[in-house]
């Protein structure tokens, strides 16, 4: 898998490093909205990595290669999954650095948010990269922009508004049950993804 | 050892193969316990199929002109070589006392038929 | 061990269906898979590395099964040259480079280096920079350079200009000097898997219509033109294929079965192919 992976980073390195600098901007600035965006703006990566895959006919080579129907699935998996906690761990950083300028430290509320926030982009993936395998990248594209306009900014909006909604101690369990939440819902769409990948077989 | 292979004529490639390495052995330019090039090697280097090479040396072990050793490789027979090179010398014997005979009925002399030999090899 | 062994091999679409296929590429040995476009190369291929389902039929490869779990790891020996898929266009051969040390177990970087310098492949170029030929360079640089037992190329070769051509066939020679390796060949261009083929398998709308060894091929058939009177005289069972012209008949023949009052001409690959298919009809 680690060569699949090392294929889909090198393909979207150029993506990704417009998306760095976007995000790099997005993060300084102040306010947490930007943030969320950042965060599930990240999920639409794999989309692209899936359709160079699909311009140049990948995936009949990658049949004759030692790699499973399991490998090119959950590589992605792996991949979007990377992406997504890697900008949780930039957008850290980012507020901390802002923190030093505004004398303010980063708070639980903060990391509660972030968490949440991670554990959503996470859960968006595990529903659109299923999509993605079932219908392609050209009519998934559209179910996608959909789904984010509906789903994803309703969501993102609920998240950041979650202090102010929930009380303290279902706060402080908010987080284990959203980790859990996104981890079982990703396990059964890779599972879903394996089999369509696999049901696509002539 | 050189082995030419012709496309254009009909001969079959194995045969033009045993012909060549055969007359290599009856003129002694390959002597008994010679290696041979492995059939693969052969093949690759001439640019034929293996099957073929296989075909031509089968024939040549077949027809006792080389031999197999396990592991090894493909040998120039021992005997055989001795044998054949003694019945040419006695076919050439045969020719000669010809030619002496024939020579004798028209009168030429050794020097005349010496001459004519020369020309012969030139030509050839 | 075979390199290849098909037996009973059966695959339906809705407008073709390749039917009942048997063919054994025996170790060490070239194998020509040649026939017109959509004649059923491509899909045989397909079907031999279990890209696509299998109606009916076995398919061993390497000596197992191309279903069970053995195959999986058996891919690592496998070096597979396809027509139109690649990686994605905005790679390069660096990057190649860095995804096959990390998918094949046997994988020689040093070897594809020199690959890319005989080829004249630029490390950095993007292959949606690439020509064809140069694509198809790059895919047989890396088929050959995971130590690979077996080589299977779909239409490898169309596209790419004589010299180079020349050069891959050479590649393939020398590939085969070991006795465990071996080549399956799929081509429309005939006089290419004429030149280093040792057995020629002909497939026809579906149908394997010979796979037999080259050179016995060559032996077997000739051509002859004669008048249609003559042709009278020729034993049916020794015609394999014919064309009849105003000015005559011309055939394909089976030599032995042929009186040598006629003349018999050589017949090459491509024309024993033409006459045959043309009596298929």
């Amino acid at each position: 898998m680690k060569g699949l992976l090392i294929k889909d980073f090198d393909t979207i390195l150029k993506q990704l490093r417009i998306y760095l600098v976007l995000i790099a901007v997005m993060t300084f600035l102040p306010g947490f909205s930007m943030l969320t965006f950042a965060v599930v703006y990240v999920t639409m990566i794999p989309m692209t990595a899936i359709a160079y895959d699909e311009r140049s006919k990948w995936d009949k080579l990658a049949a004759m290669m030692p790699y499973s129907a399991a490998d090119v699935v959950l590589s992605k998996y792996v991949l979007g999954f990377l992406l997504v906690l890697g900008t949780g761990v930039f957008a850290c950083f980012a507020q901390a650095v802002v923190g030093i300028f505004t004398h303010t430290a980063l708070t639980g509320t903060f990391f509660t948010k972030l968490a949440l926030v991670i554990c959503f982009a996470l859960v968006i993936e595990s529903i659109e990269l299923p999509v993605l395998i079932r219908f392609g990248v050209e009519k998934g594209r559209l179910l996608m922009i959909l789904f984010m306009v509906l789903v994803g900014v309703g969501g993102a909006t609920l998240i950041e508004n979650i202090t102010e909604l929930l009380k303290s101690t279902e706060v402080r369990m908010a987080v284990p049950l959203a980790a859990l939440g996104a981890a079982v819902v990703g396990a059964l769409s890779a599972l879903a993804s394996i089999g369509l990948y696999k049901s696509k077989k002539e | 050892m050189d082995l030419i292979i012709s496309n254009a004529n009909s001969q079959p490639i194995y045969e033009q193969i045993f012909t060549q390495i055969k007359n290599g052995i009856m003129s002694g330019k390959l002597n008994e316990g010679d290696a041979l090039p492995s059939i693969r090697a052969l093949a690759k280097d001439l640019r034929i199929s293996v099957i073929t090479t296989k075909r031509a040396y089968d024939e040549l072990e077949k027809a006792g002109y080389i031999h197999t050793v396990a592991a090894k490789g493909c040998f120039v027979a021992e005997k055989n070589v001795e044998v054949i090179r003694e019945e040419r010398l006695k076919e050439i014997e045969e020719h000669l006392k010809k030619v002496s005979e024939l020579a004798a009925d028209c009168g030429l002399s050794d020097g005349e038929i010496v001459e004519m030999y020369d020309l012969i090899k030139k030509e050839g | 061990m075979n390199a290849i062994e098909i037996k009973g091999l059966c695959k339906s679409y809705n407008d073709f269906k390749l039917d009942n296929i048997d063919l054994v590429l025996p170790s060490g040995c070239i194998m020509g898979l040649v026939g017109e476009n959509g004649a059923g190369k491509s899909t045989t291929i397909k079907l031999i590395m279990d890209a696509i389902k299998r109606d009916a039929g076995e398919v061993l490869v390497l000596g197992a099964d191309n279903r069970s779990r053995e195959f999986l790891s058996l891919k690592e020996d496998i070096g597979v040259v396809l027509d139109e898929a690649y990686f994605p266009e905005v790679l390069n051969a660096r990057n190649v480079n860095s995804i096959m040390k990390n998918t094949y177990k046997n994988w020689n970087e040093k070897q594809f280096s020199e690959f890319l310098t005989r080829f004249s492949l630029p490390l950095k170029k993007q292959f949606k920079d690439y020509s064809r030929g140069m694509k198809m360079k790059l895919a047989m640089a890396v088929a050959l350079s995971h130590d690979p037992k077996l080589l299977i190329l779909d239409e490898a070769t169309s596209g790419l200009d004589p010299m180079v051509r020349d050069e891959i066939l050479d590649i393939f020679n020398d590939f085969t000097r070991d006795e465990n390796h071996s080549v399956l060949l799929s081509s429309h261009i005939v006089s290419d898997l004429e030149k280093i083929c040792d057995y020629i398998a002909f497939i026809h709308r579906g149908k394997l219509l010979f796979c037999k060894e080259k050179d016995r091929l060559l032996e077997e058939y000739g051509i002859v033109r004669m008048t249609k009177a003559d042709f009278e005289g020729v034993p049916e069972e020794a015609v394999k294929g014919k064309k009849v012209t105003g000015f005559g008949v011309e055939a394909l023949v089976l030599r032995d079965s042929v009186s040598s009052a006629f003349t018999v001409e050589r017949a090459g690959i491509e024309d024993i192919i033409l006459y045959i298919a043309k009596g298929d009809k």
